[in-house]
């Protein structure tokens, strides 16, 4: 008798599959890899003819197949286990259960560089403005990442930038510390407070309390989720934390945080409710005649504004992929002795927005 | 749809195998045909139009042929018509623009998934007809069925209507043997060449200046290999399909890069398109019966054509005409040369010859071309961190498509348990059991393995990576 073991294992997969796929319950939200799951499509004849319609099922089928989770985890640990391999998607296995994104020349255009360099520049000149571009993880733990290391080399793409603040070296002098994320590309809150440090001449001692310990970050999401988590950490208000927040002019709180997003897959925005146009931060227990500052910034502004806001009375957040009106006008309306620009390195060179720096 | 998804592995094989083992034989193929006709429209909803459009006036046009032999030519003017509006006309029109400066401007068309594999197919059973090697197929079911079959629709092997002329009307399912090739098929796609095809995927996103040549050579053989592993790994799947089905579909892929020279590379690599030109191109021009001069300049067509098959770009001319010279060159002297030479070398030579016309086949843009031919030729030789990079990741993926891609632990295996049967087998049995007995060991080794791979196939397509599908331009 002919044995049939191979068409018999597979029809009964399969099968069981579907039918197990029929009946399971879709799941809207997949903790393993903090991000929603795609829902079942609506159908529609355009959606048909063009094709979505068929694209949307394959997604929402891929997004709720049977024991998703499990699949992802066989295939991460064939990777790590079976193949040996120490980079995921571009993302570095590091030591220490460090997830570290690995930055290729795929990932910029040199002539974007250059020209947000001359930006920049341009910028620095004209404000007087600090410049501080802080590194990328893969940057500054490099005794961490698993040899042969091949990447960027963001110091040295940079070194025509005028910068006045040399964070590079201030993190790498930390480098054993947790200056930055196990899971997440940005600094943590120690990391920003050595800069806050360097750049305050009379900085408050580091007093921080954790606010969540199960921070799950945008590399981790990257690779489908992982067993490793951060916490984050808020800084411990020195000055009697009376603060007064707004957000685009508009919305006015009393809290440099934003709980609410702590149950959300985007927790980074607990700081400072996360991207806006402008932030207004006033101190309310400094006196009126303490300094101000406008931070032209991206998303790692975002601690170390929290920090930075025990000493001056007023703290201006630029987000330059909000913001359309002109900086100079601003600078001059509210009449703002002191200009920061605030950067991390990899944003800087991929930002299309930097043209607005002149405006 | 494509094979290496959720979708087609664990909905529309259920159902569709479901439905078409319940019903009475007779309504086989409408099963079949409607799962075809919905699995070419899953991806291309529109164009299927087009697909049954044809299939419906080539099924007119061949019953009329065996009186009415013009009608061929027509039909033939109609399916090249039809290739050409589709696949070629912004190319064509291009190259218009270029010399007439005109600036008139011409829609650009989607190319119709899969239209130059069933193009062939129905001009096969044209030709077949006309010469009279097949009577034309009467029922427009049987006729649509062998057209559309989802097997081999949109990425072959190019199944000739007298291969499986009889299958349409009476076929045994072959499932064991089918599920074996599909599931050799789906790992072949899923973990080589999607995995290995990510090296070539970060070298193009480099600026070729700064590549060094050892990464060139590495990420081209990279290249060679998913190329090899995608379209091998696709037909096996299809063939292994046509077997659960009952259809025997000629085999596509015979470890290529093991050939010696470039005429065996062109009888061992997709060879089902080959064959079609051989049988309906070369053969009819004279082949090699009309002397030398006229078997050089049909070798000359066939690859022009060979080449522009694969896409509506001057590089896929440029890559057949690169093999139409090396083939005239082993047929006017080098292969008899290379044959004295040993097996190593020839083997080399064939390398060689494969990897560097990959780079023609890869570029579209000659400056690329260019510019990725000169970091391949330099002197400056250095193994710099990214090539380090690339090996320490990918060294295991290598391995396995060297193995996978030749015959060499096939051949160590055969020469180990010859060693042992010679010996005169173990003390516990005889010599004819060692060797059964090893032979079975083996079989249950590979079965196993291949369910493993089966199983971390779905883990890679539920883990949504890389996952191309390179045919849309063939």
């Amino acid at each position: 008798m002919k044995k049939n073991y191979f068409f018999i294992f597979f029809s009964l997969f399969i099968t069981c599959f579907f039918v197990a796929g029929i009946f399971a319950k879709d799941r809207s939200f997949s903790a393993y890899e903090n991000r929603y799951l795609a829902s079942y499509p609506s159908f529609s004849i355009a959606g048909c003819m063009d094709g979505s319609y068929m694209e949307a099922m394959d997604t929402y089928l891929n997004d709720q197949f049977v024991l998703r989770d499990s699949w992802i985890r066989l295939k991460a640990n064939t990777e790590k286990e079976l193949l040996g391999r120490k980079v995921i998607k571009d993302v570095y296995l590091a030591d220490k259960d460090y997830l570290i994104n690995r930055y290729t020349e795929a990932n910029i255009d040199r002539a974007l560089v250059a020209q947000n360099i001359l930006y920049l520049n341009e910028f620095q000149e004209k404000y007087a403005a600090e410049v501080m571009l802080v590194p990328t993880a893969g940057e500054i733990l490099t005794k961490y990442l698993p040899s042969p290391v091949d990447q960027l080399d963001i110091p040295s793409l940079l070194s025509d930038a005028h910068t006045t603040i040399p964070a590079f070296e201030l993190l790498k002098e930390h480098d054993t510390e947790p200056v930055y994320y196990k899971t997440d590309h940005h600094w943590t809150l120690l990391g920003a407070y050595y800069l806050y440090q360097s750049f305050v001449p009379d900085a408050y001692p580091y007093a921080a309390t954790d606010i969540c310990t199960d921070f799950q970050g945008t590399i981790s999401k990257k690779l489908g989720g992982s067993r490793i988590f951060d916490s984050m950490a808020q800084f411990q208000s020195p000055t009697g934390n009376h603060f007064q927040v707004t957000y685009d002019n508009t919305t006015v709180t009393d809290s440099l945080y934003a709980p609410a997003y702590l149950d959300t897959t985007d927790q980074y925005s607990y700081y400072l409710d996360g991207n806006h146009a402008i932030t207004k931060i006033e101190n309310l227990s400094l006196a009126d005649t303490a300094p101000s500052i406008l931070i032209v910034k991206d998303s790692f502004a975002n601690t170390f504004a929290t920090m930075l806001c025990e000493n001056y009375k007023t703290v201006y957040l630029i987000d330059l992929r909000y913001y359309n009106q002109s900086l100079a006008d601003f600078i001059a309306t509210e009449n703002i002795p002191e200009v920061l620009f605030l950067y991390n390195t990899m944003n800087f060179m991929q930002d299309k927005n930097l043209l607005k720096l002149l405006r | 749809m494509i094979f290496s998804s959720i979708t087609f592995l664990f909905y529309f094989l259920p159902i569709m195998f479901f439905l078409y083992y319940i019903v009475p034989f007779k309504y086989k193929n409408i099963i079949l045909l409607l799962s075809s006709l919905f699995f070419y429209a899953w991806g291309e909803p529109k164009y299927v139009l087009l697909l049954l459009f044809s299939v419906w006036i080539n099924f007119v046009i061949g019953k009329q042929i065996p009186k009415h032999r013009f009608l061929l030519y027509i039909s033939l003017f109609l399916n090249i018509g039809l290739l050409v509006l589709f696949k070629y006309s912004t190319m064509l029109f291009h190259v218009y623009q270029t010399f007439s400066h005109s600036t008139l401007s011409f829609p650009e068309l989607a190319l119709p998934l899969g239209i130059s594999f069933y193009t062939f197919q129905i001009m096969s059973y044209m030709i077949d007809v006309y010469r009279g090697t097949c009577a034309p197929q009467k029922s427009f079911l049987h006729f649509a069925t062998y057209v559309t079959l989802f097997p081999q629709l949109i990425a072959g092997p190019i199944v000739r209507y007298t291969d499986v002329r009889e299958e349409l009307i009476s076929r045994t399912p072959e499932y064991e043997k089918g599920i074996y090739f599909f599931l050799i098929g789906l790992s072949q796609k899923v973990l080589l060449a999607n995995n290995i095809g990510l090296i070539w995927k970060e070298t193009l996103s480099y600026p070729f200046s700064s590549i060094s040549t050892p990464t060139a050579w590495l990420s081209l053989l990279a290249y060679a290999f998913q190329i090899y592993f995608d379209f091998c790994g696709y037909s096996n799947m299809a063939i292994g399909l046509g077997h659960v089905l009952g259809f025997h579909f000629p085999v596509n892929f015979n470890k290529p890069y093991m050939s010696k020279s470039i005429t065996e590379f062109w009888s061992r690599w997709h060879i089902s398109l080959s064959s079609w030109f051989k049988e309906y191109v070369y053969i009819p021009l004279g082949g090699n019966r009309k002397g030398l001069l006229r078997q050089l300049i049909n070798i000359l067509i066939v690859w022009s054509l060979t080449g522009i098959w694969h896409g509506a770009s001057f590089n896929f001319l440029l890559w057949g005409l690169y093999f139409a010279f090396l083939l005239v060159l082993e047929k006017l002297f080098l292969k008899e040369f290379l044959e004295k030479l040993p097996r190593i070398m020839q083997h080399l030579y064939a390398l060689f010859t494969i990897l560097t016309g990959w780079v023609l086949f890869a570029f579209d843009s000659t400056s690329d071309l260019i510019s990725f031919y000169h970091r391949l030729f330099q002197t400056n030789i250095s193994f710099d961190s990214h090539f380090l990079y690339l090996i320490r990741n990918n060294w295991l993926i290598f391995i396995l498509c060297i193995i996978i891609s030749s015959n060499l632990v096939e051949n160590l295996i055969d020469r180990v348990v010859h060693f042992f049967h010679n010996k005169g087998g173990s003390r516990f049995m005889s010599n004819e059991n060692t060797l059964i007995f090893s032979r079975n060991l083996l079989q249950a080794v590979k079965h196993i393995l291949l369910l493993l791979c089966f199983l971390l196939s779905v883990a890679y397509i539920v883990d949504d990576s890389y996952n191309p599908f390179l045919y849309f331009r063939f």
